[in-house]
Parts: structure tokens; C-alpha cells; sequence
């Protein structure tokens, strides 16, 4: 819709951008990336963020494409009137039930983290239900809210992603990294299928783009959120195949918790960290969850045409089977594939969708300006 | 074109304060408009009626040099009395002046009995004269008034130490003494149906935002209330958020930081009877800045600020991470200490949260008690409560001596904010703290400061987000958020606050 404010700047979008895609995924990355590619693992975060990398540069092309215009607007543009109103309906609600499933199982896999290491006594109910009415407070305000609240926790999201590899180098042994050799490159490809999970969130930009705020760098959002969120994951990698090696990566269900646990510093003023870095974390998964949870929300808002009160509502309404969803895998296996359905699942709104609506459109604007220039020609 | 455009703007702004004045009449409503007559003691009998022939109305007749009848009126105790004999009645009775009007400094003429009301209720003694139906109207206003002190709640070591009184002209010509701006505008309203409270509006024309500042003063001008005691009424009543906690207006004691904010392109607001004058729009960083920071070289008013920012969150979190370490995690806090604490909390029957809601509602019945408490006793009785009892609470098993404390560290944090009811806020949401801390443990902290996060992105000030320069991110406020750059670095004005003349000093003169 045109008559939205915008007014989210350059920086809010990175951190959005960030913290969006740093959530649940980071605690486990350690380990999906070593499983097939051994002590290579590391290169997984680089390829998988190079998927990323198209599908955002086609997301960015059509942010610019069509300024002010959510992915809810523009999606029956790119086809066509007719077609394109038709076409859009299960397009939008592809993304609108993407967007559940991953806020659904980022919470899950939250509240398991949190049930199993740091608060055993609490029951996986009491976790999930204060996290959803955490999000439900954040979908009662607009959208320049989301931002604000983006912009002030990217300290606590960057810090103790940045800080945690580089404290636990200190009990890194460095020839787990080797040998530099790649046995198979269809090994590659399929962990860089794999890994590109983690970077899932950046396709909220589809909807986040629309708010920006004129002369907001799109691009240069797109590529700085990105290339922090790929640098942290790489340092995570290093980290953990560094101190643990490949194979007791994978006998670990959260390596990267297990990263904090090994750079306990007596003589601190904290003896164990694992506690604090999971309360801080918080914070990034609620952004994980809460983007994603308001950009669902926000754009059924804007498909029905309703205004603030249907969107806290709605909001209220869908925690509902979103809280049902998110205890359905009875136990931490279960919620691994899970995980892996969603992600093969996901390849669709995310790759498939923002690449084929770029492609259309920009051939749209090829024929558009070639029957300009002839119109041009024949007078 | 731009002739006519200024021509159309004054026009404009003409109209507007012209409606702005209407509107201090209008609540005069309950006394009927009616014209004065020829005849003073009509007039008398008119006003008498309209004022309930109150008792401390003085009435005193006499003749002027000409022979005609004339009469003063006043409340008593209102007025200066000896301007009105000097100045007014031997004046008018020397049968050597040339005059026909009072000598007083500031006088006016109506014939509205409204008007005449109006002016004998805020300390005017009027002059009426038989044969004309128009009245003087003298300002002689002149009851006892506290004079200039120093501020009670924003004491500071190096800085002016003249605070606001109660005397809505004196707080402005404090303001004025200091800046002495041809663009310093002060608009001047009447609130309160019953109370008829002057309240000004100053603000600097060419700084302050002009949509803004409109804002402000139609805020004010819809106020419709009958009483406005304090300027705690008038900030209640236009904040952005009224179920917020957090404070959207800042209130001062001090001149000398209205100045500094309305130097800003910030609004300034007094209101009559209060020392408490109101600076709008307030941003997060009322919590821990002080004028002091200017005075004092930048090192340490950098790290004061620090320490400030330190205190406040101490006020906010140390007890609920107290109860969150020792009930949840105890196993980050270093081995010794752990035993030490377990070894103090072992007579101790309750949970830790229970012990930490007991010590924190002792320490702040003493201090609402401590207030109250006639001046000479009062640190007697600090002393009783804070250390008598938390000490004997401690020798019979009560709570651990750790708690004790954190209590009083908690304290005294919450009290190096140098604004006082930006304090309060803090104050208060400790509690909820301690609840979800005691569920949660950390995790139940980091839920509400992010909710409180949350509330804090989505409060707005008269427009300027409330957590500016944070976020939205404004780097040229940053160099004046936590750390205080120095003079030569602060060349421009923060542009959070939409000012119009950015340029604070050119730097080409102040070089070293």
C-alpha cells in the first residue's frame, strides 16, 4: 500500500536484515555443516550464504522495482492485472504459512534449548507462552516499531555472536582444520543446501523493503546484513571444528552452547557463561520470531485492506494453532526433521519465488522499454 | 512571491494569536459580558455581585482633582498596597498634577466587566472614575513571594544556583537574564476553569520546529480542565502516552537547562505557582544528563555519565539478578562467593525473592517516611531504619547480610539520576522485575527488558521518538549521548529535534 509511512532507514534494514536471519539456526550450524564435508564444514557457510546472496540481489531488484509496495502489492504487477491477482493468492499464502512454520519451529527449538539447559524445572509450555506474548506485544504497534526495536538489539545480537568464537580460540586446536581437500563437490552442494536453513529470514526484505525510506540504500543493506550474518556463521564454524574436530561435532545436539560452556574464565567476575549468553540470546531469537510473526501478520493486514485493530486481532488469534504447532514434534528428534522437512519446504518462497518474480519482471521491463523505443521510432 | 508569502505567514501567525487570546477570555464563561456603566457605584454593585460581595474585596472611594467621584478595587493581600496610595490615589488627588490617568507602570483600559473580573482576581486594583465607563486597570500585583533559592531536587556542585520560585514572572525573567535572544518568543495562556492559571510557552523562533511548537500550544489551548496546582497537571495531560510510565516531558528546577533546551530547538513550558517548569519533547537521555556535564571539562562529565548510566541500571536489575543468580543459576557466580552467600542465606527461611520484595519495601517505606519527616529527626531516623533495622534483620535470620547490600547499592543508584521523577519510573518497574526474575530466572529478565524495550521504541514525544538518537540512529546526537564531546566537537546541533539554524559555532574562530 502506498499510504504506508516510510520511514525505516538503511541501517535499520541491515539490522533487521541480521537479526532476522541470526536466530535458532546458529546454535546447531556447527554441526549440519561438518556432517558431510568433514573438516570443510566452514565452506558450507560461505556457499550457502552465496544462494542467499542471488535470492537477495533479485529481492533488492525488486524492492527497487517497485518502491513503497510490499510483496503483497507487487507480486500481481509482476504478472500481469489479471493473471497476476490469481497467480498471487497462493504465492502470498505460501509465504504467509512459511513464515508460521519458521517462527513456529524457531520457538520450538528455543524453548528446548532453554528446557534442557539452563531452566530444567520449567515446563516447555511456560517458555513458549511468555515468548509468544512477547511477540503478540511487539504486533500491536507499527511497523517503524519493529525497526527501532531491531536497531537497539543488534548490539546483543553481533556481540556474543562475534565475541564467543573468538573467546573459545583460545582452546582451538588448529589442525582439525585440515587438510584443506574437498572430496566430492556434490557433497558441497547438498551442505551448502543444507546450511542455506539457517540463512532463511532474509526473504522477510520482500516485505520490510516496502517501508524504507526514499533514497534508503537497498543494496548496500542487503550486502552488509549478509555479509555479517556469513561472517559470523563462519567464524562459528571455525570455532567449533577448531575446539571439538568434525566428529564430536556431530555427536553434540548444540555445538555452539557447548562452545560456550568450554571458555569458562576463573578469575572472572562470572564463573560459567552459558546462562548469560542464553539470556542474551533471547534477544535474537525474539527478533527472529517476532520479523517474521509481524511481517505474516502485517501482510495479511494489508491483503484484507484492515487497519491497527485486525492486525492485533489476528495477531492474537493465529498464537493460537502457532502455540499448537510449535509443541506438535514430541521430542527433539522429531523437531530435527522436522527442521529438515521445512527446509527442503522452504526452498520455494525462498530461492524459487524471489528469483522467478525478478526474472519476470525484468524481462517485463525489457519488452516495456523496447515497445517504448518504437513507439519513440515511429514518430 | 516571497513578499507575499511572509505577508501571508504574519497574517497568519496574527490570526493565531488572536485566537489564542480568545480562547483565555472564553473560560471566563461562567461571569455574564456585560459593559461597564457611567456610574461607579453601578459598577461597584455590578462587580460586588459578581464576585459574591467576597469579604478581603476592598473598595476604597475618594475624589479626584477634578471633583469626581472614583473608586479602587482590590483584594486585599493581592496588591501592593503602597503603589496604589502613592502612585494611584495621592497622585490622582494632588491638585498639582496635569494628569488625568494613574502613574503606574503598566496599566490598561476596558469596559468589559470580564475583563475588569478577571484583573481583580489575578492582584489588578481598578480605577474607575464617575462619567466614564471605562476602568484602569493597574497591575500592582504584589503579595509575598518566596524569592529565588536554590533548586531542592537538581542540586549540582559547579553551576548557577538559582532554581525557578513560585512567581510566574520571575521564572521568566530568569530565563530571559540568560538568553537574551530577540527571537525568544513566550506565549502567554490561561488553563483552568476555576484556577485562571498563567501558563507560558517559550520557545526560540528560527530553532524550535514551527509544527512542533504548534503542536504544543493547540495541546495546551484544548486543555479543558478546571484546576491546573502544578505543572504536574499540564504534563499528565498533553504527554504523547498517558499509560506510560516513563516521564514523555522533562520537568526542572533549573533555568539554566531551559535555556540549554531551548537553545536545543526544544519548548519550554512555566506555569504559574509551581517552581517546576516543563521542557517538551523529552528523550531517553533526561534519565542521566545533568546541565553539569557542560560545565565540567568533557573527561569527566563523560565518565559522571557513565557512572550515571551504571546507577540507574544497578536501580533497575541488581536485586532481580540477585534473586536470578541464586535461585536459577547459581552456578555463575564464582565457587567462594557461592558458599559465602549460601552460609549467610542458611537461616534465612524464605526464597530469595520473598527476602529481596521484603528488603526492597522496607527501603522505600523509609524513604517515603524520611520525606515526610520534620527536618532535624530526619536523618535520625534514617539512620534507625537503614541501619538499626537492616542490621538487626540480619542477627535474627531475617534476610542474608548480601541482601542487605544489594538493597542499599540499589538505593543509592536509583538517586544518582539527576532527575528526579525520571527516577520514580525506574523505581517502580524494579518490582515487576523481581517477579519475573523469580520465575524465570534470567530469562524472565531479558523477557521484560525487551518488552520495556519494546514500549520504549514505540513512545513518542510531541514526534521525536523517544530512544532518539539510538534509534532512529542520529549520529551527529550520538557525540552528546553517553559521552559528552568537547565545546569545539559539539559545533552543530543535534538535528533529532528538527532544528532550522544547525550551525551552534563557527569553527573558523575557535580554532586553538
Amino acid at each position: 500500500m502506498e499510504n504506508q509511512q516510510r520511514n525505516i532507514s538503511t541501517w535499520q534494514l541491515t539490522s533487521i536484515l541480521i537479526s532476522t536471519m541470526i536466530g535458532v539456526g546458529i546454535l546447531t550450524i556447527p554441526r549440519t555443516s561438518t556432517t558431510d564435508i568433514h573438516q570443510m564444514g566452514w565452506l558450507g557457510t560461505i556457499t550457502g550464504g552465496m544462494i542467499a546472496a542471488i535470492a537477495i540481489a533479485s529481492i533488492v531488484y525488486l524492492g527497487k522495482q517497485f518502491p513503497g509496495t510490499t510483496y503483497v502489492d507487487y507480486i500481481p504487477k509482476v504478472f500481469g492485472h489479471r493473471v497476476g491477482t490469481v497467480l498471487s493468492y497462493p504465492i502470498i499464502l505460501l509465504f504467509i504459512f512459511f513464515q508460521f512454520i519458521n517462527a513456529g519451529m524457531a520457538a520450538r527449538g528455543f524453548g528446548e534449548v532453554v528446557v534442557t539447559s539452563v531452566l530444567q524445572d520449567t515446563p516447555l509450555e511456560a517458555i513458549l507462552i511468555t515468548l509468544f506474548i512477547m511477540v503478540l506485544f511487539l504486533c500491536c504497534h507499527e511497523v517503524e516499531v519493529v525497526a527501532r526495536v531491531n536497531e537497539l538489539l543488534i548490539p546483543f545480537i553481533l556481540v556474543p555472536v562475534f565475541l564467543i568464537p573468538l573467546a573459545s580460540f583460545m582452546n582451538a586446536d588448529w589442525y582439525n582444520l585440515l587438510p584443506f581437500h574437498i572430496d566430492s563437490w556434490k557433497e558441497v552442494g547438498k551442505t551448502s543446501l543444507h546450511t542455506f536453513s539457517v540463512f532463511t529470514g532474509y526473504e522477510l526484505l520482500m516485505f520490510y523493503f516496502a517501508f524504507a525510506m526514499p533514497g534508503a540504500k537497498l543494496g548496500i543493506a542487503g550486502g552488509t546484513g549478509l555479509g555479517y550474518t556469513i561472517a559470523a556463521y563462519f567464524l562459528t564454524v571455525v570455532a567449533g571444528i577448531s575446539v571439538f574436530g568434525h566428529e564430536e561435532l556431530q555427536r553434540l545436539i548444540w555445538p555452539t552452547l557447548e562452545l560456550v560452556k568450554t571458555t569458562q574464565q576463573s578469575g572472572w567476575f562470572l564463573e560459567r557463561l552459558e546462562s548469560a549468553f542464553l539470556a542474551i540470546w533471547v534477544a535474537s531469537v525474539f527478533t527472529t520470531i517476532g520479523n517474521m510473526y509481524y511481517a505474516m501478520i502485517f501482510s495479511l493486514r494489508l491483503w484484507f485492506r484492515q487497519g491497527i485493530r485486525f492486525q492485533r486481532i489476528s495477531a492474537l488469534v493465529i498464537t493460537v494453532p502457532l502455540y499448537y504447532f510449535a509443541l506438535m514434534p514430541q521430542n527433539i528428534v522429531e523437531l530435527f526433521s522436522y527442521t529438515k522437512k521445512m527446509t527442503k519446504f522452504g526452498y520455494f518462497p525462498t530461492i524459487v519465488i524471489p528469483i522467478l518474480l525478478a526474472l519476470i519482471q525484468w524481462i517485463r521491463v525489457k519488452l516495456g522499454s523496447r515497445r517504448e523505443n518504437s513507439k519513440k521510432g515511429g514518430t | 512571491m516571497s513578499q507575499f508569502w511572509k505577508a501571508w505567514q504574519k497574517r497568519k501567525d496574527t490570526l493565531q494569536e488572536k485566537g489564542l487570546k480568545d480562547h483565555a477570555n472564553k473560560s471566563m464563561e461562567s461571569v455574564s459580558d456585560l459593559r461597564l456603566t457611567t456610574s461607579v457605584d453601578e459598577n461597584i454593585s455590578l462587580i460586588e455581585y459578581q464576585l459574591g460581595k467576597s469579604d478581603d474585596l476592598v473598595v476604597r472611594r475618594f475624589q479626584v482633582k477634578s471633583g469626581k467621584d472614583a473608586a479602587i478595587i482590590f483584594l486585599d493581600g493581592m496588591v501592593d498596597r503602597n503603589i496604589i496610595s502613592d502612585f494611584i490615589i495621592r497622585h490622582m488627588t494632588n491638585p498639582n498634577s496635569t494628569y488625568d490617568d494613574p502613574a503606574t507602570n503598566e496599566m490598561d483600559s476596558t469596559d468589559g466587566l470580564r475583563q475588569v473580573i478577571r484583573n481583580i482576581l489575578s492582584g489588578s486594583a481598578v480605577l474607575m472614575i464617575q462619567g466614564s465607563s471605562n476602568a484602569f486597570l493597574n497591575n500592582t500585583r504584589g503579595w509575598d513571594r518566596r524569592s529565588v533559592e536554590e533548586p531542592q531536587t537538581e542540586s549540582v556542585v559547579r553551576g548557577p544556583r538559582d532554581g525557578f520560585c513560585e512567581t510566574l514572572c520571575v521564572n521568566s525573567a530568569l530565563i530571559r537574564f540568560r538568553l537574551k535572544d530577540p527571537n525568544l518568543r513566550v506565549r502567554h495562556m490561561v488553563v483552568g476553569q476555576r484556577t485562571q492559571t498563567d501558563i507560558y510557552v517559550m520557545y526560540i523562533e528560527g530553532l524550535a520546529h514551527p509544527p512542533m511548537v504548534q503542536e504544543i500550544l493547540s495541546r495546551i489551548e484544548r486543555l479543558n480542565m478546571d484546576s491546573v496546582l502544578e505543572s504536574g497537571y499540564i504534563e499528565q495531560m498533553i504527554q504523547d502516552r498517558r499509560w506510560s510510565p516513563f516521564p514523555q516531558i522533562q520537568n526542572t528546577e533549573r533555568p539554566d537547562k531551559v535555556v540549554a533546551n531551548l537553545l536545543e530547538g526544544k519548548v519550554g513550558i512555566l506555569v504559574d505557582g509551581t517552581p517546576f517548569g516543563l521542557i517538551a519533547p523529552a528523550v531517553i537521555s533526561q534519565f542521566y544528563q545533568s546541565p553539569e556535564d557542560y560545565y565540567e571539562r568533557f573527561y569527566i562529565a563523560t565518565l559522571i555519565r557513565f557512572i550515571r548510566v551504571i546507577s540507574i541500571s544497578i536501580a533497575l536489575l541488581l536485586p532481580s539478578l540477585y534473586i536470578a543468580f541464586s535461585a536459577f543459576h547459581p552456578e555463575m557466580i564464582p565457587s567462594r562467593l557461592v558458599i559465602a552467600m549460601a552460609a549467610g542465606r542458611s537461616t534465612v527461611p524464605f526464597p530469595s525473592l520473598i527476602e529481596a520484595l521484603f528488603m526492597e519495601l522496607a527501603i522505600e517505606i523509609l524513604r517515603e517516611a524520611s520525606v515526610r519527616l520534620p527536618g532535624p529527626i530526619g536523618p535520625t531516623i534514617g539512620i534507625v531504619g537503614a541501619l538499626v533495622v537492616g542490621e538487626a534483620a540480619v542477627s535474627a535470620g531475617l534476610v542474608s547480610p548480601v541482601m542487605v547490600i544489594i538493597v542499599a547499592v540499589t538505593t543509592i543508584g536509583s538517586f544518582a539520576s539527576p532527575s528526579y521523577s525520571a527516577a520514580i519510573a525506574i523505581r517502580m518497574l524494579r518490582f515487576p522485575v523481581m517477579l519475573l526474575a523469580g520465575m524465570f530466572g534470567l530469562y524472565g529478565i531479558m523477557l521484560f527488558l525487551i518488552v520495556i524495550l519494546i514500549h520504549l521504541s514505540s513512545l513518542k514525544s510531541f514526534g521525536v521518538p523517544y530512544m532518539t538518537p539510538l534509534s532512529p540512529l542520529n549520529l551527529s546526537g550520538m557525540k552528546d549521548l553517553f559521552i559528552r564531546a568537547p565545546h569545539h566537537l559539539l559545533n552543530k546541533r543535534p538535528t533529532m529535534f528538527h532544528v532550522q539554524d544547525k550551525i551552534r559555532m563557527r569553527e573558523e574562530e575557535n580554532k586553538e
